[in-house]
């Protein structure tokens, strides 16, 4: 006994009657309904069908939002952290100068400085930079240590010359200087022109 | 929801709950999670679907199988213990036959058992049934047969070995 849909049987053992009385033994048997909380479901689904997709929407909105403010805290750390790492590597490369390194006996007008400036006490109200004449004929150079002036200068170029090797606890002195040949670097009158600049 | 999505869902849950649990535990053990998410993913549903039971029974499907896939890592012998904590039926008077047939059902092939469990407890014709699982209504209807006859087979054999043994 097939249900009205069924084609035939084919390629079944036994009797219809054993067959059909099988499947009525199996129907017999009833599926639990104790496992669905049928109140709980039908609260669950009147929840779910007022939340119209304009909610969805709204949800959706307060995660683009939160990603964005994520996005923006991220890229301002890394930007801090870079700024940090920037900052820390300067101040090494301050420390020792390119001309310092590899020849001992070359200084820069700017490490010049630095020295001058580390062993006189200057005021915050003093010029960053002054040149007067000493006894000598030359030009005595008054600075204060600048990492900015230090790497413009350098970088102005011809600043390690032998010419500019400084003495120690004197002044640096800029200006002509019979006894000895010409400077591959800078004159005295581009000196002047980048001090004016800097003032 | 309406009048008339509160009287859906009302006889979808008495008409189709239970089988539609039972139908979800072939894959998995937590079939009333399944039911209830199908619920929720109807009640989004705009417009609601024509054939109301036939996409139900879909998406059970498709939801139990993919929870079925996130539990797979577990070891038979843990799913076996969570089959044995939640029975398929209820007990009937003799209630030792209920699980004799159960256990039985259970051992069959999910090709064979699958359109077993939509004809006999969740009523479907075998045309619905061949859409359900993919396959064309005479395949479906083979696999109804073959999976009737072993499990009568099994279930006869077992009875004489217990009548031989008395």
């Amino acid at each position: 006994m097939n249900p009205p849909d069924l084609p035939p049987e084919h390629g079944t053992s036994g009797s219809p009657e054993d067959h059909a009385l099988f499947e009525t033994r199996l129907k017999d048997m009833v599926p639990r309904s104790d496992r669905l909380d049928r109140d709980r479901l039908i609260f669950l689904a009147g929840r779910a069908s007022v939340e119209s997709p304009a909610d969805v929407y709204a949800v959706m909105q307060t995660a683009r939002t939160r990603n964005r403010w994520s996005t923006a805290v991220a890229c301002l750390t890394t930007a801090a952290v870079m700024l940090l790492v920037f900052a820390f590597l300067n101040r090494e490369d301050n420390r020792t100068s390119p001309a310092q390194v590899g020849n001992d006996s070359i200084a820069t007008p700017a490490q010049s400085w630095r020295n001058s400036d580390s062993n006189r006490e200057g005021s915050p109200s003093d010029p960053p930079i002054s040149t007067k004449t000493n006894p000598s004929g030359g030009l005595d150079v008054d600075s204060r240590s600048t990492t900015t002036r230090d790497w413009h200068l350098f970088s102005v170029g011809g600043l390690a010359s032998h010419r500019d090797e400084p003495t120690s606890g004197q002044p640096h002195k800029l200006g002509p200087d019979p006894h000895q040949e010409p400077t591959r670097g800078l004159k005295t009158s581009d000196w002047q022109r980048v001090f004016d600049d800097l003032l | 929801m309406d009048r008339a999505e509160h009287e859906l869902v009302s006889w979808l849950l008495d008409e189709h709950g239970p089988a539609l649990v039972l139908y979800a535990q072939q894959w998995c053990d937590i079939p009333e999670d399944v039911v209830q998410e199908s619920l929720m993913k109807l009640m989004a549903e705009r417009p609601v679907p024509d054939n109301v039971v036939g996409w139900m029974y879909r998406v059970v499907r498709n939801t139990a199988v993919s929870a079925s896939r996130a539990v797979k890592a577990r070891s038979r012998h843990e799913q076996a213990a969570a089959s044995q904590r939640h029975p398929w039926f209820q007990n009937s008077h003799d209630g030792s036959d209920t699980e004799f047939i159960t256990a039985r059902l259970a051992s069959l092939p999910l090709e064979q058992r699958e359109p077993i469990v939509l004809r006999m407890w969740s009523g479907l014709s075998f045309q619905q049934i061949a859409e359900l699982v993919g396959v064309s209504t005479s395949t479906a209807h083979r696999h109804y047969q073959q999976g009737i006859e072993r499990l009568r087979s099994m279930c006869e054999s077992t009875t004489h070995t217990r009548e031989a043994n008395k």
